[in-house]
């Protein structure tokens, strides 16, 4: 990597080589492709308004009605225990989960690399109470804390991405941590000091490019993660709050009908679990294209 | 070894006392006020400013703290100001059932995960591996309430199996169910990578090669191998069970730890709230703790410094 462009640009291709034969993280990186068509498009997606309530949305004892009734053909989903197009909220609620996992990942991302390339550029007894802070917050129960802390601070969707961001930064530090220790005693940064180059220059040129693999495999996963931590505290009621429409909240205010009306749980949590398992797959395809240490073919 | 048990027991000791702190400041900058919550909302000016200075509300952080450590350490959390009775007791009426759950959750999760991970390793890359892989990982992605109430609508309410309400060993099943089935995937993927890796050894080759049958390979070469990972992943799961249970609570109505603290969060009940973080904190650093040692007593390799 003595070359900046020359060798780098071949790694880079290799990686772009070997994800391209892993079919599973292309149809995963397909579907994230499509999800953020949806969140941006969902107003000329969706076939009707989020939060219209359409009075024959509801049976004649107020039940949610399914799609398969005649002449609810115009609720493909069917609709929820307030006369709403169920379909039209999922799709809207790609927004939700997609903002809150993305915003709060690069805030856990940007944290977690601070104190993992700072406790571990400079060790000594500044990483000591570094990385000693980071495993009691990691001995913290993540999802009770997050309560804890939106509980405190009162939920909305902002506070969410910086809650969820703040739980989940010590996971990246750690990582982050292990490998600028190691990259620490290499030739190239020995180099580096030789010819006097400031710490700034070197923690930014020289350590973050060979983190950035870890970065975007983390970055990726940790997406997922969040995605799923959204998605249980506005089940939970201390998420995202109505009228935005959050899938773990759909799931939440549709399980007191989850007899007369499974699809309000179906529908939304398979478009969670889908969520996340397309992030999973991304995320296992790059970590296995990108890894360094993996043997060149 | 003793020398080592009594360095991670310190380590603990000092993790504990870092988590009550945080906790502790955590509530003390909570927007609610305690005093007033415990004195009712018909209460006087002058009554609410009592009871703060008979709980000692009024006292500086670190006094609060201290007062807080010390009771703590003989076994009194406070008391309760939503349940009217002492933390401890709570916590006890209800903790039974949450590792009742989580032990149950954990059988669940190695009678999937071994096999399948076993199975898989045995033909990598044939279909069945590929498959059940990609089931692990959609199962690891699939979020537990919606996995509890899709269970309970299809195997409780239409196919009635398992009753849709109540406490008792029955009702256990479905929980545990919901509460393994993602975990258990992570067991498969985990027990593939190290069998996989076991049977590249030449210990395997020789077994095989003296012509030792597939079954007692199985059983005697590899799963002995295979299970220091597995007791690793076990220690590492009761923290995340103690921290995640609570959705697999909440859908099921079971009356755990989990529901106790999200309930003390929603009330504000500060002694709860501490107590239930605290003790939870606790089991998560003594399990870390026996996790370790377990580790380098069953695989005489892994000596730590």
């Amino acid at each position: 990597m003595a070359i900046p462009g020359g060798e780098e640009q071949s790694y880079l291709r290799l990686a772009w080589r070997r994800l391209r034969r892993d079919r599973l993280a292309l149809l995963g990186g397909l579907f994230v492709i499509l999800l953020i068509i949806v969140a941006l498009a969902a107003p000329w997606i969706a076939p009707h308004s989020p939060s219209e309530q359409f009075a024959e949305g509801l049976s004649d004892n107020g039940l949610p009605v399914p799609s398969t009734l005649p002449g609810s053909a115009r609720f493909l989903l069917g609709t929820d225990p307030n006369g709403r197009d169920l379909l039209s909220r999922i799709l809207y609620g790609t927004r939700v989960s997609l903002l809150v996992g993305v915003l709060a990942n690069g805030l856990a991302l940007t944290i977690g690399t601070c104190v993992g390339a700072v406790a571990g550029y400079f060790g000594g007894w500044v990483g000591a109470i570094l990385m000693r802070l980071t495993d009691i917050l990691m001995a913290f129960p993540t999802l009770l804390l997050a309560i804890a802390l939106v509980a405190i601070l009162k939920p909305s969707i902002w506070i969410i991405i910086l809650v969820i961001g703040l739980v989940y930064w010590t996971w990246i530090a750690r990582v982050v941590y292990g490998q600028v220790v190691a990259l620490r005693e290499r030739e190239f940064i020995e180099a580096a000091h030789a010819v006097g180059a400031p710490r700034r220059r070197i923690i930014m040129r020289h350590l973050l490019p060979h983190l950035l693999p870890t970065l975007i495999v983390w970055g990726t996963l940790g997406i997922a993660t969040n995605v799923m931590l959204e998605a249980a505290l506005s089940y939970l009621g201390i998420g995202v709050q109505p009228p935005d429409p959050s899938w773990g909240q759909m799931i939440s205010s549709g399980q007191r009908f989850y007899r007369s009306a499974p699809w309000l749980v179906l529908y939304p949590g398979l478009a969670i679990a889908l969520t996340v398992f397309s992030f999973n797959l991304l995320g296992d395809g790059l970590r296995d294209a990108l890894d360094p240490y993996q043997k060149r073919s | 070894m003793p020398a080592y048990i009594l360095k991670r027991v310190l380590q603990g000791a000092l993790s504990l006392v870092g988590i009550s702190v945080i906790t502790y400041l955590l509530i003390f900058f909570l927007p609610a006020d305690p005093a007033r919550m415990y004195s009712g909302p018909s209460a006087t000016p002058e009554t609410v400013a009592r009871i703060r200075s008979e709980l000692g509300l009024d006292q500086p952080f670190w006094v609060q703290y201290s007062r807080y450590a010390v009771r703590g350490l003989q076994g009194d959390l406070g008391f309760s100001y939503k349940l009217q009775m002492p933390v401890t007791q709570a916590i006890m009426s209800r903790l039974p059932y949450t590792l009742v759950l989580i032990l149950a959750a954990i059988v669940v999760e190695l009678l999937i995960g071994i096999p399948v991970g076993i199975a898989s390793a045995m033909r990598p890359q044939s279909l069945t591996d590929r498959i059940s892989m990609l089931l692990a990982l959609f199962g690891a992605s699939a979020p537990p309430f919606w996995l509890g109430l899709t269970l309970l609508y299809y195997l409780g309410f239409k196919l009635s199996l398992f009753p849709l309400s109540g406490v008792g060993p029955a009702q256990l099943v479905l929980p545990a169910l919901t509460a393994g089935l993602g975990g258990g995937a992570w067991y498969a993927r985990m027990m593939r990578t190290s069998t996989v890796d076991i049977l590249r050894t030449d210990y395997i080759r020789t077994a095989r090669a003296k012509g030792v049958t597939e079954g007692r390979v199985i059983r005697k070469h590899l799963m002995r191998n295979a299970l220091g990972p597995i007791v690793t992943m076990i220690g590492m799961d009761v923290p995340w069970f103690l921290g995640n249970i609570v959705l697999v609570e909440t859908v099921f109505g079971w009356p755990g730890m989990g529901r106790l603290a999200v309930e003390a969060i929603q009330t504000v009940d500060v002694p709860l709230i501490m107590g239930t973080v605290v003790i939870t904190a606790y089991i998560v650093v003594i399990s870390s703790i026996v996790t370790d040692i377990s580790h380098t007593l069953l695989d005489p390799r892994v000596r730590m410094a």
